[in-house]
């Protein structure tokens, strides 16, 4: 015992070192904290809701499939068909990937970039920053549109109608659900994930205790012998 | 367990047992390292990880095999395999976490266990061999680990791989041309993952195994060190066994499962809670594909390399910068020989031993840090001292171990 301790010790010693190199590096970066949990379907399915009317205009999630995610948010497969209206033209199909119609030339022309595939941009930028960057468009008095996240952003203001018509609590509501969905389709996974952990760890905590138990019945002549 | 009938003796009784050990010493094997083999009875946490590592290997070996299924080591297709295996494959998501988090793990677990040997001077005579072994061991992890992570083809893997292997590039005269030998190609590409990937699933685990191997079979010739640093076998009794020692089986096997468990438990609330590891077990600019035409803001190697990628920065000079991350690890090697005190433990060696020790822990923990980060002159000052810091743990152990102010050792082992 007295040996985890010591560890511990060491463990503390170890994380406070690093924690003064730290101190002499600090720059601020204020995200706000998105809220949300791929556990809520309800949000899940107005974040895919707001991703078909917003987003799929220009960017693809090509690594998702309609009737997985349809199956994932509780809808069928025709359903989330339904969802995903704007699929090929309004031809789309269970097994279609969610992939949106822009034509890559005309989106360079347009905005002088093609439009990121969004499948994994929940897990490069983090929620948190996709959650501030979509709440950080401004239109300046003189027409200009800013980002005050990301200068220089090619995106244009997409949620202008939004954010203009709502009151601000509805609106962060509406981008967290959006940030959601993000989240689910980075890692489709991760509903089970989370929800199969406490199971496993469950088991293993299980193990723990009976292990510990063994090792105390067959050590019991060592420590009487020391 | 004062009970120790002498089963050494092949079975002679015609069973199963006594046809294959007329055959092969299965029953000599198991006992030699196993049933009689005694380890002191005073192993202490720091003795779990050993057995730990080679469950992580376990782990790696199995999950690796079950990816390599599914993955596709080509430069066009292995990131969309990636996320074939985390999204369609059945349990793909799982088996790919175990290996990620795995590698993190493995790491984890050997750099505790190389510290219970710097603490406990595992290291010392007669166990040199164990060390240099374990070394090669680590130097092998290191290798096996490097090229893994270029397998998700990532925009980290890539031009984290770009700047490892542009440091043979330091080398005079011959640095370019070994630097393209090794990649196969000017920068990294295609034929590079797929050697990588060879090196990787077939050429490094098989040397990997090899080397545990032998580092097991070294041990069991010289016996294990224990937290007092003592020699077990200078009381035995009548039938010549060890007075303090005990068989690995079943004590050390049985205590053993239970710190599996507890890793297991922990291990799992990685996966299951915290598969990222806060971007250091899975990066977050990974999620992006290699991009050869995009060099990321910042290029940081995973965790397990910053205090030997912060090293190397420290050194303003390329070349010496490569010798000196060389070096660092090099003087591990040679510990043995650095270390002139005999006496083993830190509960009975001087001050200066136990000052030493801790400073090289926290240089190693400030560097791992600064290696993380993007360097600033601040930043490379504080890598500057704590290069030092880290070198001079081997020139002051050199100079100070012989002239140690130690604690008189017990003669048996302490509970």
């Amino acid at each position: 015992m007295s040996a985890l301790i010591q560890g511990l010790l060491w463990a503390g010693l170890a994380i406070s070192s690093m924690s003064i190199a730290h101190a002499s590096n600090e720059h601020a970066v204020a995200l706000d904290k998105a809220k949300i949990s791929v556990l809520d379907q309800a949000s899940l399915q107005r974040g895919a809701d707001m991703y078909a009317q917003y987003c799929m205009g220009c960017h693809s999630l090509k690594y998702v499939r309609v009737n997985r995610a349809a199956k994932d948010l509780g809808w069928t497969a025709e359903e989330g068909v339904g969802h995903f209206q704007y699929l090929r033209g309004g031809k789309g199909k269970p097994t279609d990937m969610i992939e949106t119609t822009l034509n890559p030339v005309t989106a360079k022309t347009a905005f002088g970039t093609v439009p990121p595939d969004l499948s994994l941009e929940a897990r490069l930028r983090g929620t948190d920053w996709l959650y501030t960057f979509l709440r950080s468009y401004e239109r300046t008095a003189d027409g200009k549109v800013i980002n005050h996240l990301f200068s220089g952003v090619a995106m244009p203001y997409v949620l202008e109608g939004l954010q203009t018509s709502l009151p601000a609590r509805e609106f962060d509501a509406k981008v967290a659900d959006l940030v959601n969905f993000l989240d689910y389709a980075a890692e489709p996974a991760k509903p089970k994930r989370l929800m199969l952990g406490w199971w496993v760890l469950g088991f293993l905590m299980i193990l723990v205790v009976l292990t510990y138990l063994l090792k105390q019945e067959f050590w019991r002549d060592v420590k009487t012998q020391a | 367990m004062s009970d120790n009938k002498s089963n050494m003796a092949p079975n002679k009784k015609l069973d199963i047992l006594g046809w294959i050990d007329e055959r092969f010493p299965l029953t000599q094997v198991w006992n030699e390292h196993v049933a009689q083999y005694y380890a002191p009875k005073n192993f202490n946490f720091f003795y779990f990880f050993g057995a730990l590592a080679l469950l992580v290997l376990v782990n790696q070996l199995v999950t690796g095999i079950w990816l390599t299924m599914s993955y596709k080591p080509s430069a066009a297709e292995a990131f969309n395999s990636i996320e074939y295996i985390m999204r369609d494959v059945d349990w793909g998501w799982l088996i790919r976490y175990m290996h990620s988090t795995g590698a993190s793990a493995f790491f984890i677990v050997i750099y505790v266990h190389m510290f219970r040997g710097l603490m406990y001077g595992s290291y010392q005579k007669p166990r040199e061999l164990v060390w240099l072994i374990g070394m090669l061991i680590f130097l092998v992890l290191m290798a096996e680990a490097f090229m893994g992570y270029l397998l998700p083809w990532g925009q980290m893997s890539y031009w984290g791989a770009q700047v490892i292997i542009s440091l043979f590039g330091a080398v005079p005269i011959v640095g370019d041309a070994m630097a393209t030998w090794i990649r196969g190609d000017f920068v990294i590409s295609d034929v590079t993952l797929n050697r990588f990937f060879a090196l990787h699933v077939i050429a490094l685990p098989l040397v990997l195994v090899v080397l545990v191997y032998l580092h097991i079979v070294a041990l069991h010739k010289v016996g294990s060190n224990n937290p007092d640093g003592i020699d077990i076998k200078q009381h035995k009794n009548a039938l010549g066994l060890p007075k303090d020692g005990i068989p690995f089986h079943p004590y050390y096997s049985i205590k053993d499962m239970m710190g599996a468990s507890v890793f297991m438990f922990l291990f799992a609330l990685v996966i299951f809670y915290w598969p990222e590891g806060g971007g250091f077990f899975l990066e977050a600019p990974n999620f992006e594909p290699a991009n050869p035409m995009k060099t990321p803001e910042h290029i940081a190697p995973v965790w397990y390399f910053t205090p030997f990628y912060a090293i190397l920065r420290a050194v303003p000079d390329k070349l010496l910068g490569v010798m000196a991350m060389g070096m660092s690890i090099m003087f591990l090697f040679v510990l043995p020989w650095l270390d002139r005190c005999r006496v083993r433990s830190i509960r009975y060696r001087g001050w200066q031993f136990k000052a030493n020790l801790t400073m090289f822990v926290v240089s190693f923990f400030v560097l791992g840090y600064l290696g993380t980060q993007p360097p600033t002159p601040v930043l490379t000052l504080l890598a500057q001292v704590f290069t030092f810091t880290y070198f001079s743990y081997f020139v002051v152990m050199w100079l100070t171990s012989p002239m140690e102010r130690t604690k008189p050792l017990p003669e048996r082992v302490t509970a």
